[in-house]
């Protein structure tokens, strides 16, 4: 049994990876760009220099700890959809407090970082609330929660928060920069290294953060109950387990992390509050948390890998590789779409048991002939 | 033998002219959507080929679909690997300046803004209350009914200048005409835009216009309505809606490319806006050659107020426009 599925996961691998390799090669060739050239920009250019590797790492961050967040909600039964608004809240929130106050260094930081979980943890019972209360589906309420979130951020970066330098008409709207004071700093700056490790400081928490979600879900009886009510929640109330009171603590913890997404990519990167400065994390944040396998551990590797893809696409125009933009969303798509599928398939024991079954009659019947 | 001295000395500045212009210019262009975008990508794509039509040898490079949330990075990956790295689109401001302080030898360019960034970063802004003024006027003297129509895509940039030209321009021709404007929030709502211009004709209004490409779901419901006229912004709209569009500006970026060109190679590295304006070539006004929609009198009255604005760039006091 062991050895088969051994097999059966190698087979699965080089199957999928040979999918891709031709599906992605057919559009190349059609589109007159050298299918090699592509791949090694894609897969191997982000590793080339200190300076990619660290633009693949400031993507991971968010990415992670979105993961993260998505997993502790998906493991207590609540699909949370709503990671995008959460960020979108949590971003906010911090903004707000960080241009409102001017606390000494580090606790200015800090402080941003906890306001900004704590306007996603909000934004993220709410729905859990509606959820646990009124039974109202979360897929629904997370969605509009969304809406919601951007468009009040909108208003915000034009009326309430709107940098006066380009309040004239000139420019998009966006806040005035913040303190350096609140900056996430990179890593050069705080190790006195060599600059071209140009990641931020955020990746550590976002690791930090996997690991302590992991020791809370797996190592703690309030963990446990949480896991335990999203695995069967009739057992868990049987179990005398409050299914609906862990269910608002998940979408509460799950919003937090995601608001601190937020909170750390304005302070990593972008430095004010800009329009979409969120890049759609808190959707794709999801598949990544899925191709994690729900473990807040596993999202770590996923992350890596999906920030290592994002990062080769977008750089497939810088290194004069000729195919457009709108073909470079399209291979990335099929790329993660077939790993996750044969994620999927390996993951899937009907599966595994229908090949294995199938192998043994194809053996016997020529064991027979 | 001095007209021998006369002669090689012509020769020799014609050459060294000639080497000045074909000298090769890397340029790398950051863009927010791809560059057949049918609008605001397209048009700097435009630009950049317009210049190299007219003998700048520029090795070119677009990154297209660049996100707000990816563009820290790839300036970072683009910087110090050409010589001008254009920043097309003002949601990249705050990537911009931060990535330019840190590559202090880079020149970078970034529109539309025209507030001065940095050392090493040139801003570039049409002034677009320029077109938005003749459209003003040909809207004032074509309503019939004394009521038009602006739909907007959010009062910012560009469009925010082409608004309040308009109204400047509508007002100088008709005072009394009654100026109705909606904004959809975005500049590419299509379908926003085809609601708002739907409501203005509902409401009475025979003239409409639009700045930004979301404009085209405006046009759409302007053609599907009777004797309603739109002026358009881009020169596209005349070609493609000929029975209802009856004048068109458009822009011309390779005047900036041009700038940026020059400026760089006599040793300017930034802390420069320059301009967009009908002056320097940057805007181009194409009228409709059906006089039903464009009669005589209004065409000579737009050219006329075309050349006053051509010969006396940065007279429209746009900023003391409010808009109710």
């Amino acid at each position: 049994m062991k050895q088969f599925k051994l097999v059966y996961t190698a087979g699965v691998i080089v199957l999928s990876v040979l999918l891709t390799l031709v599906i992605a090669s057919l559009i190349l060739t059609v589109l007159g760009a050298n299918v090699l050239d592509t791949f090694w920009v894609i897969f191997c250019y982000p590793f080339t220099s200190l300076k990619n590797l660290s633009g693949v790492i400031n993507i991971m961050t968010p990415l992670t700890i979105v993961g993260v967040g998505i997993c502790v909600a998906y493991r207590s039964g609540i699909v949370n959809i709503g990671g995008e608004g959460q960020m979108i809240i949590g971003l906010l929130c911090a903004i707000v407090f960080a241009l409102g106050t001017s606390l000494p260094a580090p606790f200015g930081l800090i402080g941003t970082l906890l306001v900004g979980m704590a306007g996603g943890a909000l934004w993220g019972a709410l729905p859990g609330l509606l959820k646990a209360r009124f039974g109202v589906s979360e897929l629904l309420s997370t969605v509009m929660f969304n809406y919601i979130a951007t468009q009040l951020y909108s208003y915000c970066l034009r009326v309430p928060l709107l940098d006066p330098a380009v309040a004239g008409g000139s420019g998009d709207p966006q806040t005035v920069k913040l303190d350096t004071s609140v900056w996430l700093p990179r890593l050069s700056e705080v190790f006195q290294v060599d600059k071209s490790f140009r990641f931020h400081t955020g990746i550590f928490i976002a690791l930090l953060l996997a690991v302590i979600v992991f020791l809370f879900m797996w190592k703690t009886p309030t963990g446990f109950k949480m896991r335990a009510a999203g695995a069967s929640d009739r057992a868990a109330r049987y179990g005398g387990i409050s299914v609906s009171r862990y269910l608002v603590l998940a979408m509460l913890i799950s919003g937090a992390c995601c608001g601190l997404a937020g909170t750390v990519e304005i302070l990593g990167v972008h430095h004010r509050g800009l329009g979409n400065c969120t890049g759609g994390y808190g959707f794709s944040g999801i598949v990544v948390a899925l191709f994690g396998g729900l473990h807040p551990l596993g999202v770590i590797p996923a992350a890596f890998f999906f920030s290592v893809i994002s990062f080769g696409c977008s750089a497939l125009q810088i290194n004069k590789i000729p195919v457009p933009s709108n073909m470079i969303d399209v291979l990335q798509g099929l790329v993660i779409l077939v790993i996750v599928a044969a994620k999927l398939i390996i993951a899937n024991p009907y599966l595994m048991d229908r090949a294995q079954r199938r192998m043994d009659a194809l053996l016997h019947r020529k064991e027979a002939a | 033998m001095k007209k021998l001295a006369a002669l090689l000395a012509c020769v020799l500045m014609l050459v060294i002219a000639s080497a000045a212009v074909a000298e090769s210019v890397s340029i790398a262009v950051v863009y927010s959507d791809t560059v057949d975008d049918k609008g605001w990508c397209q048009t700097m794509d435009t630009g950049i080929k317009n210049a190299i039509d007219k003998g700048y040898d520029i090795e070119y490079t677009p990154v297209e679909s660049v996100a707000v949330s990816d563009a820290p990075n790839t300036l970072d990956q683009l910087a110090e690997s050409y010589d001008i790295i254009i920043v097309h689109g003002a949601q990249f401001t705050a990537a911009c300046t931060e990535v330019a302080e840190e590559y202090p030898d880079q020149v970078f360019a970034i529109g539309t803004s025209d507030q001065i960034l940095g050392d090493n970063i040139f801003t570039y802004m049409p002034q677009s209350e320029e077109p938005g003024y003749i459209n003003g006027v040909i809207a004032g003297l074509t309503t019939k009914v004394g009521k038009v129509g602006v739909v907007g895509p959010t009062d910012g940039g560009d469009s925010a200048r082409f608004i309040r030209g308009f109204k400047l321009g509508l007002a100088s021709v008709n005072p009394d005409c009654e100026m109705k404007l909606a904004w959809t929030g975005s500049f590419s709502d299509t379908v926003g835009a085809g609601d708002i211009g739907k409501t203005f004709v509902e409401d009475g209004c025979d003239v409409l216009v639009g700045p930004s490409q979301q404009a085209v779901g405006a046009i759409r419901v302007v053609a599907s309505a009777e004797g309603v006229i739109w002026v358009g912004q881009t020169t596209s709209q005349l070609v493609d809606f000929p029975s209802v569009v009856s004048a068109a500006a458009d822009y011309d970026y390779s005047a900036v490319i041009i700038s940026l060109i020059e400026r760089t190679g006599a040793g300017e590295t930034g802390g420069v806006c320059i301009p967009l304006n009908y002056n320097n070539g940057g805007f181009i006004y194409t009228f409709s050659e059906n006089t039903e929609l464009l009669p005589e009198d209004v065409k000579a009255a737009a050219q006329a107020a075309l050349d006053a604005v051509t010969a006396a760039p940065d007279t429209i006091d746009f900023s003391s426009v409010t808009l109710e």
